[in-house]
């Protein structure tokens, strides 16, 4: 998808949530909230317009946009006619995107929202006099931009906008060879502006727009006459003849007749009837009726060339995940069909069962497909993170990747971006020595970083290789133990001190320490993987290198799980962790309260289901599992297994987020829920 | 939301800040020194940065040079923390490419006016 059709589908989807505030704000008149939204909305459609040529578009949402400007500042009250004015304009403006519109039913509704602004221009609330008795004020301002404000990180269009928060403004833009859109596009600016602005907050408000700029990039100037135009400093900065300085004392006035009349307080103006402003509002949407009409009948004709043009269908994240949800609902329907003909020994009907399996096992596998896209789209990235960070610290490196077209969930690969990228570049930084320093370990100059990925069961592993030096546990050790993270009487194994790296407070302690271990920012990236609900796993030799192994699952709601049962309730047990179960007399395991069992010639602690949940009895006959994660095996005592199951994962709400024995929960064939056990948080 | 980046050695004035932008509804990613920070930067798209002067590893203006060097965060608004009073020392580091300096201490609405305005 290019640019522009990329922008057209964004487009629409901000014109969906435009109309859907205006629905709200239709309820809700006074929401500031929505109406906040609305003016976001046109804003950023404004804003984008230009930059695909979509002038109409452009006029329309900035003329809207003042409407709304006005309602945020109080000035204006919305109506029931300025919210149809808008669904209207939305309309068209799905229209213009679409490029079905000649410009006609913009060109009408722009001349009546004018029309509107300029008939009630100076509505004020009867809420709102507060705020009026506050004096209008004129003020000119002489703005010479240079390109260094984009050095700094000032978005001049940002500040060009705020002038829209000020009651009126009028923007003259001198020296403009080329159109100033483009200078800013360019970051190259050559014109300066003068700016004519009215506020009513003083000249707080308008110093506010201008925060980050210097006194030398702009000078602002009082009006209360002609003759302020003809000052010493502002003739310095521009000289203006009798007719300029008239023209833009005109200017003001077209905002107000009696700007520059002494003593104009909103007392003395006369009061507003509402009554006749109502009036003038009906006519505009009187006028619009016939329009709304007619654009409908445009959006009839063009539907079968609108499908046409689009063979790229671009489906919103909500409605897949609405897929994957029945989807996933199926497949557990599936296994609870499964169960209850388990016993029926009809052919046909366990051909059709069959049949039918197969076929909820392709759409799962289609729908899943979906989301599913190859790690190789990071690649690009990667290499030229790679490239940059390599040319920074003058090291060589040959980066080779293997297996990169396994797939993964798309959110999971947006996701998994940053925290690779930072293992990445801390391999570089911290693992891989420099080429002289190589040279004199015996290895070759050129560093070497290994990048693969494979499927194993229903998760995927990426792997990050580097020769480098590995790391370091004695400083690790030094700067844990500087940090008050470990005791320094202690032995600790490499695993642990791996598990200090990482964890939050190792690497943004407060104490300032000159040691610098491998573990930068480790933190962040362990919890970013975790909340993936992939784990990670560093692996390391001194002198040799380090692996960093990210294990992912394939995608975020499918769980092939061992039910088991305790007491009354069911448990759900990752199948993939789970090892070997038998069966074992109770008393034969509680002989001692070890709490140990002999497995494979080694001892293993286990957990009673039963005991962890305060179940008194227990049966004779108990079923042992045991579980084996990331290499640590630990056992589960339950009554019985009941079966195995392909079930949707569903995340614990967040009252019992916090007990981490469990890690999700599921809903069963026979509707009722089970709690899916994370085993090693189980504590004998 | 908005994904800050706060490099601030002294903790609790990192940890005031963190939480002040975390009221305000935006991610921040926390740093105790530069060099810390500029490795936030890869891939998570970050709006704007929030850095003190003096840090151990790299400090402020070395950050700010590192970050403005990447393509992506060459127009990046940053918000320099300072407590310098020198006015020439601060005039010169905002000739250096920040959008702007916050003296410390500072009030808290008045910090988030000036952050709002920097992220617009």
């Amino acid at each position: 998808m290019d640019f522009k059709q990329e922008y057209i589908e964004e487009v629409k989807q901000i014109l969906k949530s435009l109309e859907h505030s205006i629905m709200l704000l239709d309820n809700q008149p006074n929401n500031p909230e929505q109406i906040d939204n609305v003016y976001r909305y046109l804003h950023t459609v404004k804003g984008s317009a230009g930059m695909f040529d979509f002038k109409e578009m452009e006029r329309l949402t900035h003329e809207l946009e003042n409407i709304y400007s006005d309602i945020r500042e109080d000035l204006r009250a919305i109506d029931e006619n300025i919210l149809d004015l808008t669904l209207h304009a939305v309309d068209v403006l799905n229209d213009l995107i679409e490029e079905n519109d000649d410009g006609g039913a913009s060109q009408q509704i722009i001349d009546s929202i004018i029309s509107l602004r300029g008939s009630s221009g100076e509505i004020i609330t009867s809420a709102d006099t507060t705020s009026s008795t506050k004096q209008k004020e004129a003020y000119a301002i002489i703005f010479t931009p240079t390109d260094s404000i984009f050095k700094r990180g000032i978005n001049l269009n940002a500040i060009l906008e705020d002038l829209n928060e000020l009651s009126w403004h009028e923007i003259i833009i001198h020296n403009e060879s080329i159109p100033f859109v483009d200078q800013i596009k360019a970051r190259k600016i050559s014109s300066w502006l003068e700016i004519l602005a009215v506020s009513q907050e003083g000249v707080e408000s308008i110093k506010d727009i201008f925060m980050f700029l210097n006194d030398s990039d702009y000078q602002l100037f009082p009006i209360s006459n002609k003759e302020d135009f003809h000052s010493e400093a502002y003739t310095e900065l521009i000289k203006l003849t009798d007719e300029e300085a008239n023209w833009r004392i005109e200017k003001f006035k077209t905002f107000d007749q009696k700007l520059f009349l002494k003593e104009a307080t909103s007392e003395e103006k006369p009061a507003i009837n509402k009554e006749e402003v109502l009036k003038d509002l009906k006519s505009v949407v009187v006028d619009l009726v016939p329009e709304e009409i007619e654009t409908s009948s445009i959006e009839n004709k063009t539907t079968g060339s609108k499908s046409k043009k689009n063979s790229h269908v671009n489906v919103s994240t909500e409605k897949l995940d609405g897929l994957i949800n029945i989807v996933s609902e199926l497949v557990t329907f599936r296994s609870e069909m499964q169960h209850l003909l388990s016993e029926v020994e009809d052919e046909k009907i366990t051909e059709a069962v069959e049949k039918l399996e197969n076929l909820t096992l392709k759409l799962r596998d289609s729908a899943f497909n979906i989301r599913l896209v190859p790690i190789n789209i990071m690649n690009v990235k990667l290499q030229r993170l790679i490239r940059s960070v390599s040319k920074d610290l003058n090291k060589e490196i040959d980066f080779i990747t293997e297996g990169l077209d396994t797939e993964l969930d798309r959110s999971i690969i947006t996701a998994l971006e940053a925290p690779l990228m930072h293992i990445i570049r801390n391999s570089l930084d911290h693992g891989i020595e420099s080429p002289e320093e190589r040279i004199k370990r015996n290895k070759p100059a050129k560093g070497l970083l290994k990048l693969y990925s494979y499927n194993s069961g229903d998760h995927v592993f990426i792997q990050i290789q580097d020769d480098g030096n590995g790391i370091d546990f004695k400083k690790i050790k030094e700067k844990a133990i500087a940090k008050n993270l470990l005791s320094a009487t202690k032995e600790y194994t490499e695993k642990e001190l791996i598990a200090v790296m990482m964890s939050a407070g190792f690497s943004t302690a407060d104490s300032v320490t000159t040691v610098s271990g491998r573990g930068v920012g480790m933190d962040v990236v362990k919890k970013e993987i975790n909340a993936l609900r992939g784990e990670i796993d560093i692996s390391t030799e001194e002198g040799l290198g380090t692996i960093v192994t990210l294990r992912l699952p394939l995608t975020l709601t499918i769980l092939d799980t061992l039910v088991v049962k305790v007491s009354n309730e069911k448990y759900l047990i990752p199948i993939n962790e789970v090892e070997y179960c038998y069966e074992e007399e109770h008393s034969k395991l509680f002989k001692t309260n070890r709490h140990l069992i002999n497995y494979e010639n080694s001892f293993i602690p286990f957990v009673s289901l039963r005991e962890f949940f305060s179940v008194e009895e227990y049966p004779e006959k108990e079923t042992v599992i045991i579980i084996n994660k990331n290499d640590t095996r630990i056992a589960i005592i339950v009554d019985d297994i009941l079966g195995q199951y392909q079930t949707v994962y569903k995340p614990l709400n967040e009252l019992i987020q916090d007990i981490d024995c469990f890690s999700g929960a599921s809903i069963l064939g026979d509707g009722s829920t089970a709690l899916i056990l994370n085993a090693l948080k189980l504590k004998p | 939301m908005k994904n800050i980046v706060v490099a601030e050695d002294f903790g609790v004035s990192r940890k005031i800040i963190t939480s002040v932008l975390t009221k305000a509804g935006h991610k921040v990613m926390e740093a105790a020194d530069g060099k810390e920070a500029s490795m936030l930067f890869d891939g998570r798209n970050v709006d704007l940065l929030i850095t003190d002067f003096n840090m151990p590893e790299m400090n402020g203006a070395e950050l700010i040079k590192k970050v403005r060097a990447s393509e992506q965060y060459s127009f990046i608004p940053i918000l320099l923390l300072t407590t310098e009073v020198n006015e020439s020392k601060i005039k010169m580091a905002l000739d250096e490419n920040i959008t702007a300096w916050i003296k410390k201490p500072f009030q808290s609405d008045e910090f988030l006016k000036v952050v709002t305005k920097a992220l617009r």
